[in-house]
């Protein structure tokens, strides 16, 4: 019997480990940016994950999840929200990489990051409004996030200034030797899930 | 180091032995009915069966002071939105009959103003919301606190999480002291060069974050290739499907018994909550109906079905 080729290799192992860990003991101090809200901050996991997911695949991303979670405010409730922006920027990472113009790929990592921190909000709308009850309808988290601009706009630059910087800087780093099978359709199927979950919640009740 | 982070303390009372998945199921059991559940009498009692099995586990009440402190302006500000919310936001949940007035939150006529309509059921509603935030964060503080680092990876080699997954999580526990040391290195460097992350503007706030991030990440990506390089040479990677483990978890003759207590619990607990909705006495207006009785404001009708008075 032949044995399994791993997951993930050694270089990649110990990228999530050493991400997961910092972003664990960042939660764990309250390492975070104020503002968010009164009593809730924004979080550095963002950028944890994001170049863990670059350089060790979407299998990175949710071990830095699932160690962020160990301190987490929210606990392990929140894990699999950070789950759909995880797969769309690996689904789209091999691409941007792949690009010849540095500007190009800033431009593309930024993009993608921004369509796939929108698409992570709205599953996070329904932990606040379904689980914790904040509120009865995700519409005012919506609005406070998607029209405010200050609290998209803060995560937006966790999640894509520094792992975009490494991007430039430390190619060889982020490079995406890993594959991750079903891509596309874990991807799709996560993002049905999210819409699935969040429209069950956008109504007055 | 790790546990310390964790909040876990190596003691020998009856929750500290039990088998993590059960530690696991606890959890559940505690927060899955705080997600099910909305009357703060129920959310109240659980909340109060939380304390005492926190208690029982020798967790210090200081300690889980401490964190309820540090929720406390997260509270605050979810009873303020409900307050001033509750009327325009809440419909299906909102009883029947006329809401109990109580006052404005801004009195002054100004406006839209007055303006923050309180009461009874506006108060009851945050008073649950805040239960089940209470709830949810204390029972995970709870987990965290019997359960040992290596008892999760313990647990997640049995729920035959691959193992790839659990080698990087235990890496991860077992490097806790390291990063640790990195991060607090950084972070008292550049603040005794001044440092401060501290602004109203987004921007800036984040510009001002990048001197500590930069640094740490980038001698994180260092130490990442070290570290592959030593799990490359202790031979890691040969047929990780036929691993073997120093240490394997097995479920005890108390591990059954509380499991199924568990089960018992979830399914009484479900139970009641059903009676609850027949009686008409769920989504809040148990509590509410008991507040306006005591308070002498209607509706008479307690035990009437749907409280419809």
């Amino acid at each position: 019997m032949m044995p399994r080729k791993p997951l993930l290799n050694t270089k990649q192992i110990s990228v999530a480990a050493v991400l997961g860990g910092l972003s664990l003991i960042t939660e764990a101090f309250g390492l975070s940016l104020p503002g968010y809200l009164p009593g809730v901050n924004f979080n550095l996991v963002g950028a944890y994950l994001s170049i863990a997911t670059m350089a060790a695949g979407p299998l990175g991303g949710i071990i830095v999840t699932i160690l962020d979670s160990f301190t987490s405010s929210v606990g392990f409730y929140g894990l699999p929200f950070y789950w759909p922006h995880v797969f769309f920027l690996a689904l789209f990472y091999k691409r941007i990489y792949s690009m010849k113009s540095t500007a190009m790929k800033v431009v593309g990592y930024w993009a993608v990051t921004a369509i796939a921190l929108f698409i992570q909000y709205w599953g996070w709308f329904f932990l606040y409004v379904y689980v914790f009850k904040f509120a009865t309808t995700i519409w005012p988290l919506a609005v406070y996030n998607f029209v405010g601009v200050i609290p998209y706009a803060t995560f937006l630059a966790i999640y894509a200034f520094i792992p975009g910087f490494v991007l430039v800087t430390a190619p060889n780093f982020v490079r995406p030797t890993w594959n991750f099978p079903y891509l596309k359709w874990v991807t799709a199927a996560s993002i049905i899930l999210s819409a699935i979950a969040v429209a069950s919640q956008a109504g007055l009740r | 180091m790790s546990s310390e982070l964790f909040g876990y303390r190596p003691l020998n009372t009856f929750f500290h032995s039990l088998d993590p998945r059960v530690k696991f199921a606890i959890f559940f059991s505690l927060t899955l009915p705080a997600v099910s559940w909305n009357d703060p009498v129920y959310l109240t009692a659980l909340l109060a069966t939380i304390l005492a099995i926190g208690g029982i586990a020798k967790n210090s009440f200081r300690t889980t002071g401490r964190f309820l402190l540090y929720l406390a302006p997260a509270l605050l500000f979810l009873l303020v939105y409900n307050l001033l919310f509750y009327e325009s936001s809440i419909v299906a949940a909102r009883p029947s009959w006329n809401l109990a007035f109580l006052f404005y939150v801004i009195p002054v006529k100004f406006w839209v103003c007055p303006c923050g309509h309180v009461s009874v059921e506006s108060l009851v509603y945050a008073w649950g919301a805040m239960d089940r935030i209470i709830i949810i964060v204390l029972s995970g503080r709870f987990l965290l606190s019997v359960t040992s680092p290596a008892d999760l990876t313990s647990l997640m080699v049995k729920l035959r999480i691959p193992s790839e997954i659990t080698t990087a999580i235990n890496v991860a526990f077992g490097f806790l002291p390291v990063s640790l040391a990195q991060l607090t290195g950084v972070v008292e460097a550049q603040r005794a060069r001044g440092w401060e992350a501290k602004s109203r503007n987004p921007v800036t706030l984040v510009r001002k974050a990048i001197p500590t991030i930069v640094p740490v990440i980038t001698r994180s990506l260092t130490r990442a290739e070290f570290l592959a390089a030593a799990i490359s040479s202790r031979g890691y990677g040969f047929d990780p499907k036929r691993r073997t483990y120093l240490r394997e978890i097995k479920f005890k003759g108390r591990d059954w018994y509380t499991f199924s207590f568990l089960i018992g619990f979830i399914l009484v607990g479900q139970a009641i909550g059903a009676a609850a909705w027949g009686l008409g006495w769920a989504d809040y207006r148990f509590t509410t109906l008991i507040l306006r009785h005591l308070l002498g404001l209607g509706p008479p009708c307690l035990w009437h079905p749907l409280g419809s008075c």
